[in-house]
Formats: structure tokens, C-alpha cells, sequence
């Protein structure tokens, strides 16, 4: 885990340096830069098949579910308002 | 309601540097998000969806005369209304959490997304532990990710607020893209 600032800078340098490569050089380009520091190697492949994960929350602003969120709040009000 | 003149002072200061202006500006706005969400949450309407970011504009609209504000100044106040925009949002979703018996967590389903595809539900108490966790070890990403997600800029908009470089905005946000859904699924 990039559990320090300088090593989470370290992690970024290596997931920008291999997602500029083509998806078949990556490997032999961390292996070579991460030396015998296996979980480096470890943390930035585990981040580059996130970063590759198909669409996430993350990816839309918190728009609709925010609104979501606020509307399911409205609605609890209303509950009371009836309960009461 | 007219724009306030003190309130477009102030975020003029803040622009130009000056820290105590930010101190007087961020309760007014964060009252004016808050009465402004208050009200549309009591609405009657039935199928008024409200959307956070057009809730930030309006607030926007209301509060800063637009005459005399830079595209600067909109950029800051925008930034800083992400940060209490998800200040409102987590403290909901945490009060709904320690509300439910069990304390299971609230989780929503993204509406616009599900109509597209499976996406995973968004848990936003947890999105906020990971932002947190995410700050101590890099503020930048932290706050990239808040304009991005919270306040709905641009990347455009993200560099213009943070002072940065387009490009250090765009490496910045797929990295920590990349980091917190990791963080989020493990």
C-alpha cells in the first residue's frame, strides 16, 4: 500500500509512465522500474486494471444521486408530516 | 433577491489572496446552500428532481453579482461550494446511516446510470472515508476529486480553480479515479 505521500507520488509517476505504453509493454516496463519492491509493482498494476475498469459512480458528478440522496430525505419528511 | 455586494467583495478578496475574506464568505454561502436545499426538499412538487450542481449555481446566481465577479472569482466560489455541497451530503447520508437499525449503509443507486447499465451504487459515506484517507496522502487529489465529483466542473474549470495546468488536472483526476475505486471495492 502507498500508505506515504512520496511513496503515493512514486505510484502516480509509474501508473502515468505505463498507461502511456501500449497495454503489452506495461509489464515489462514496471517489472524493470519496480526492481525487487513487489508490492510497488503490485499497487500500480492493481490501480492500472481499476483505472481500466469499465464506468464507476466517480464518473458522473454527484449530481444524480445527490438528488437522489435529497429527494429520499424529502420523502421521510413528507412520512412524518403524515405520521404525525 | 438582489446580489450581495458584500458577499462579491469578499469573494474578490478571497481571489486576490486574502484568507480571512474566505472565513467571512463560507458561512454565508453555506447558509444559502443549505435554506436553498431546505426548500427544495419541502417543495410539495411531486417529480422535481433537484440537482446539486444547479443548486450551486443558483446559489451562485443569488448571492454574487455577476457584473463585477472575474471568471476567476466563479472558479473559486464554485470550489468552495463543492467542499460544503459535500459537507451537506455526507452529513445526510451519515444521519440516514446512524438513523437505520443496524447502522447498514445507505447506498443509492445512480438513476441516470442505471437506466445505461449496472453500475455499482454509490455508498457516499464511503466515497468520503476514502476522500479523507486520500488527503493525508495527497490534498491535491483530494480536492481535484471534490471540484470534480461534488461541485460538477469541468477540468477546465478544476485547473482555473486550483491554479493548475490542465494537464496536471486531467492526470491528477484519472489517478485518483483509479485510487478510490480501488479503495471503494476492496
Amino acid at each position: 500500500m502507498a500508505n506515504t505521500p512520496e511513496r503515493l507520488t512514486k505510484v502516480q509517476e509509474l501508473f502515468h509512465g505505463a498507461l502511456s505504453l501500449e497495454p503489452a509493454a506495461r509489464t515489462a516496463y514496471l517489472v524493470e522500474a519496480c526492481g525487487l519492491d513487489r508490492e510497488l509493482l503490485d499497487e500500480v498494476q492493481s490501480l492500472i486494471s481499476s483505472h481500466e475498469q469499465e464506468g464507476s459512480f466517480i464518473d458522473s458528478p454527484a449530481g444524480p444521486a445527490a438528488a437522489q440522496l435529497l429527494e429520499s430525505v424529502r420523502q421521510s419528511y413528507v412520512g412524518q408530516t403524515i405520521g404525525s | 433577491m438582489q446580489p450581495d455586494e458584500n458577499v462579491t467583495l469578499l469573494l474578490g478578496k478571497w481571489t486576490e489572496g486574502d484568507k480571512t475574506a474566505l472565513d467571512e464568505l463560507m458561512p454565508l454561502v453555506y447558509n444559502e446552500l443549505r435554506s436553498l436545499a431546505k426548500k427544495y426538499l419541502r417543495s410539495e412538487r411531486s417529480g422535481h428532481t433537484l440537482q446539486p450542481t444547479a443548486l450551486v449555481n443558483e446559489v451562485y446566481l443569488r448571492l454574487v453579482d455577476q457584473r463585477t465577479a472575474s471568471f476567476r472569482c466563479r472558479a473559486q466560489f464554485f470550489g468552495m461550494a463543492a467542499k460544503l455541497m459535500r459537507n451537506i451530503l455526507v452529513d445526510h447520508a451519515r444521519k440516514r446511516r446512524t438513523a437505520k437499525r443496524g447502522g447498514e449503509p445507505t447506498r443509492l443507486s445512480i438513476s441516470t446510470a442505471d437506466r445505461i447499465g449496472r453500475k455499482p451504487d454509490l455508498d457516499l459515506v464511503a466515497l468520503d472515508d476514502a476522500l479523507n484517507r486520500l488527503a493525508t496522502l495527497n490534498p491535491q487529489h483530494s480536492d481535484t476529486v471534490e471540484l470534480r465529483f461534488f461541485g460538477g466542473l469541468t477540468i477546465e474549470e478544476t485547473a482555473e480553480a486550483m491554479g493548475l495546468s490542465h494537464a496536471t488536472v486531467e492526470r491528477d483526476w484519472s489517478f485518483a479515479r483509479a485510487w478510490l475505486r480501488r479503495e471503494m471495492s476492496a
